[in-house]
């Protein structure tokens, strides 16, 4: 099973006149942050231990996700076909949490990192870093998917308006920390500088590296005592970093 | 700036000004007084950063005699946008500038601070350079004094050096009213609002504490290096005599 590739339109092991559910849920607008879950490791009742006490129904829920036939009605009415859907997404929204955090589903998750298909930090004295999808919470409903950046060790909201109503329990809040854990190379330096002051024909639009932005009017700072002044720039202090300027600035030494 | 140019639109407008700031992504433009553009005091200097000057100035006060030639005329509107935005640079730096540029930051023009624990905080545009020509505008969020790239693709061909380096500081020093309450004693970290959280679709909950600080956790337990920069943090934050 290979990562789910958005540039692929259709991948060799699915047909494209019809895909499986997994295909089609992760093709929706929106979803392309999503692994698909390979089957075997949904099949494995292990992997999904406790979740049939999360979602009513559970049994019809899994077979939906897994494209089989419905099972022969039991003493149970049949639900509604629309809550059914709604639990089939609550179920692989659970699933999806666990599987990014085994060793498999991290190294796809780190490969898609690395392209930088998860967006950019939109802070600016983080250099463009590469963010990872977060939630804040592992149960669903409670809140939306972050992006987290791992430079200012901080949490955004998603810029494109097609990713609010993504749960954050699809990620989980361990997932980019776990990544991290288990591919420390990835994590990205802050302890680079420039040796001096990059011409604008060095260095790309907005390209730098870390910096605490320092406010100033009329080139002064303001003093401590004023009730504008910064008091917020010690929470973006990183280990080496030594300057409140940023790289372009005249007064950066 | 290279803006493509669009002298044909702009001619069967009868106020450029007007034409001016509803052009897509100037929206972070408030419009300059009429006659703080007239008096000439205001505008010094400015001839020299400016080609074709006197045709951008007329331009921009819409009695520009249409005798130019097509490629004279497209570098006079590429003249007069600069002209403009060097002009709205230092008039939203006075107290009416202010004024205008407050209520467009009370009515949320120009956005929500990107980063989660400030709640939807509204931030101010903010220019990195006063020089033309370098940097695109950015956003400064008064919640966590940083600077953020817009979310919005047209505002990355706005320059910054139209709104300035000073403007949001001073906006914030004569009006400290503005500035958000930083000094809480909150010692929960991670989680404003309490542990609920904003429910799925509803946004950003107002009102987050400035001080929580986002405590990366596996499982429940606090990861190592962040730890450990947090504890960093926490001494830069001693040494600067930083209320907490």
């Amino acid at each position: 099973m290979s990562a789910w590739d958005p540039s692929s339109s259709s991948s060799s092991e699915t047909n494209s006149e019809n895909p499986s559910w997994i295909h089609w849920y992760c093709n929706l607008r929106g979803h392309n942050f999503f692994l698909a879950v390979p089957d075997d490791f949904i099949e494995d009742d292990f992997n999904l231990t406790g979740l049939s006490g999360v979602v009513k129904y559970y049994t019809a829920a899994l077979e939906m996700i897994l494209d089989l036939e419905p099972s022969e009605p039991t003493s149970v009415p049949m639900p509604d076909e629309n809550m059914i859907r709604a639990d089939a997404e609550l179920l692989y929204s659970l699933i999806h949490q666990r599987y990014i955090n085994t060793k498999q589903g991290l190294f796809h998750m780190a490969h898609r990192y690395q392209a930088g298909e998860f967006g950019r930090c939109p802070r600016l004295g983080c250099g463009n870093c590469a963010v990872l999808p977060v939630g804040r919470f592992d149960q669903t409903g409670m809140d939306t998917m972050k992006l987290y950046c791992p430079r200012c060790i901080d949490i955004y909201h998603p810029p494109d308006p097609v990713y609010v109503q993504i749960d954050g329990a699809f990620f989980g809040s361990s997932f980019p920390h776990m990544l991290f854990k288990t591919f420390p190379e990835l994590l990205p330096s802050i302890n680079r500088y420039f040796p001096k002051p990059p011409t604008h024909a060095q260095v790309p639009f907005d390209a730098a590296d870390y910096w605490v932005y320092q406010p100033k009017i009329f080139g002064f700072r303001v003093h401590a005592s004023a009730p504008d002044s910064p008091k917020m720039q010690w929470r973006r202090w990183r280990s080496g970093t030594r300057f409140l300027e940023h790289p372009s600035g005249p007064s950066y030494a | 700036m290279s803006v493509p140019s669009s002298s044909s639109s702009a001619s069967s407008t009868a106020y450029w000004i007007e034409w001016h700031s509803r052009l897509r992504g100037h929206e972070f433009f408030c419009e300059i007084d009429e006659d703080y553009i007239l008096d000439r005091f205001n505008l010094t200097g400015l001839n020299l950063d400016v080609p074709h000057y006197a045709a951008a100035y007329d331009l921009i006060n819409d009695c520009l005699e249409d005798t130019l030639d097509d490629a004279t005329r497209v570098e006079v509107d590429r003249s007069a946008r600069l002209l403009y935005g060097l002009i709205h640079a230092r008039f939203i730096l006075t107290q009416r500038g202010l004024a205008k540029m407050y209520e467009k930051y009370r009515l949320g023009h120009f956005g929500r601070c990107p980063r989660v624990l400030c709640g939807g905080q509204e931030t101010l545009p903010v220019g990195l350079t006063d020089t033309p020509g370098m940097k695109s505008v950015k956003l400064f969020c008064p919640r966590c004094e940083d600077v953020y790239t817009p979310p919005a693709r047209r505002h990355a061909a706005i320059d910054g050096a139209f709104f300035g380096t000073t403007f949001p500081h001073l906006l914030l020093h004569t009006m400290p009213e503005l500035v958000p309450r930083k000094a809480a004693g909150s010692g929960f970290e991670g989680v404003p609002g309490g542990a609920r959280g904003t429910p799925l679709g509803a946004g950003m909950g107002a009102g987050a504490d400035t001080l929580s600080r986002y405590v990366p956790k596996i499982f429940g337990f606090r990861v190592h290096h962040a730890s450990r920069e947090h504890h960093l943090q926490d001494k830069v934050a001693a040494a600067l005599g930083v209320q907490r």
